[in-house]
């Protein structure tokens, strides 16, 4: 009975080993759980100020997070996770009208009287060797009731 | 600890299964059915906002999972799930368990398609996985469990141990530079205010800013503790090693503001002596009727 339980623990040790080895450390529920691995590294993450339908676009410099107009939108207002809004705005490369399309669907009802704003949020060490960290904000795209601008350099 | 005496162990061979043994795996079998089953309908009420697939995870990278997104299909995965769990927790049919775990694989992967790997559940489907392959492979129920439970505490520690090896491989040595935990509180309250639209660091917080040693030493503390995980293999430091990794799981609370619910839970049930408490408390009514309950059960 031992003997049988090693040789089936061996075998689901090999499978998992393939298994990661092949799809960069992950297949689910297979994991080397590479979770804050890579340390000291500038991260990416998002957020969303509500600022209003009648919003004037001025520019799209990067900011500060008291420099941020309006104020922060919750995203458990719609129930979206904001790991899947972060992850969209910083891996993505497609910002068609399609893609548009359908993070505006996110937003539903909201973007029926409302204008939002969505930063690309980076943190770093302010200097290297340096503990302090700087986050700073840089809108990446503006929804309104009836269009979306986005930052010229994504659409270029 | 030679070689065999440490299987015999693990899998509970060198003893009789007592009443203590089937009260405690039951009960982690349940808690495992309850959260599949929390997880798999959590997720199906997710799907419909997705739309595309930014980074294809397991079977995702053979199969466009986008139908998972549209109307329905979620929801009917989330029941095809409970129901192969409910079959194999009645222990109606032996491949029930493993039949729900490719099931619940494909609802993971349409779920987390959007760049973002979560492990908070893996500990969950190792704990499905490990209550598969006994049903599969053994036919003596009492032999299932031992197996079952085996399996758990034998991927258990393994996952704490990678995740602690991941760290030095990708980090080095100084992985636990306090300046390092800076970086994740940042990036962690930019995450907690985008969700909740509300964020203050908390007092623990606002002191590992001010003292560089204490955010070094609470690093070093989680690391430590992840790379003891294999000490869950042994009877005699698996309460201790569970205590700790509790301890670590609610210092990523406090500090990351990340929950990882389901692994406490688990830890609670895997990491103590409790069926020794339970045998403890139904000998002192040896002839009681949950104790002849018990037996009909154990010994069917």
């Amino acid at each position: 009975m031992i003997r049988k339980a090693v040789k089936i623990l061996y075998t689901v040790l090999a499978i998992y080993a393939v298994l990661v080895a092949t799809h960069l450390g992950e297949f689910w529920p297979f994991s080397i759980y590479p979770m804050f691995s890579q340390a000291g590294n500038e991260w990416s993450r998002s957020l969303v100020h509500e600022v209003g339908p009648d919003y004037k676009v001025t520019d799209w410099n990067t900011l500060l997070s008291d420099e941020l107009p309006g104020d922060v939108f919750a995203l458990d207002n719609i129930g979206f996770n904001q790991n899947d809004l972060a992850n969209l705005i910083s891996k993505n490369e497609d910002w068609s009208p399609r893609r548009m399309q359908s993070i505006r669907h996110f937003f539903g009802d909201y973007l029926d009287e409302n204008g939002f704003v969505v930063y690309r949020v980076r943190g770093k060490y302010a200097e290297e060797d340096s503990h302090e960290v700087i986050i700073e904000f840089t809108p990446y795209f503006y929804l309104f009731p009836d269009t979306t601008i986005l930052n010229p350099k994504l659409e270029n | 600890m030679k070689f065999k005496s440490f299987y015999s162990h693990l899998f509970q061979f060198n003893r009789e299964e007592t009443r203590g043994d089937f009260i405690l795996i039951k009960f982690l079998e349940f808690v495992m059915l309850f959260q599949v089953l929390m997880y798999a309908w959590r997720w199906a009420g997710y799907m419909p906002l997705l739309s595309e697939v930014i980074l294809p995870l397991g079977i995702a990278n053979y199969l466009d999972v986008t139908f998972m997104f549209q109307s329905g299909f979620a929801y009917a995965n989330a029941a095809i799930i409970s129901i192969f769990m409910l079959i194999g927790f009645l222990d109606k049919w032996r491949f029930s368990y493993i039949i729900a775990l490719l099931f619940f694989h494909l609802h993971y992967v349409s779920r987390y398609s959007q760049g973002e790997i979560s492990h908070g559940s893996n500990l969950t489907a190792m704990v499905l996985l490990s209550f598969a392959l006994a049903a599969i492979f053994f036919q003596d129920k009492s032999v299932r469990r031992k197996i079952s439970f085996g399996f758990v505490i034998f991927f258990a520690g393994l996952g704490y141990v990678s995740a602690a090896m991941s760290k030095l491989i990708g980090g080095g040595i100084f992985w636990s530079d306090g300046a390092h935990m800076y970086l994740w509180m940042g990036e962690r309250s930019i995450d907690r205010l985008s969700q909740d639209g509300f964020f203050e660091f908390n007092l623990l917080q606002q002191l590992m800013f001010e003292h560089y040693w204490l955010s070094t030493l609470i690093l070093t503390f989680g690391l430590l503790v992840e790379l003891s995980g294999f000490l869950l293999w042994f009877k005699k430091t698996r309460w201790i090693q569970a205590t700790l990794l509790i301890g670590m799981h609610v210092g990523i609370l406090v500090t990351m503001n990340i929950y990882f619910g389901p692994y406490i839970y688990i830890l609670l049930i895997i990491g103590f002596p409790w069926n020794d408490w339970i045998n403890r408390v139904l000998e002192k009514k040896p002839h009681s009727e949950l104790n002849t309950l018990i037996d009909r059960r154990l010994y069917a």
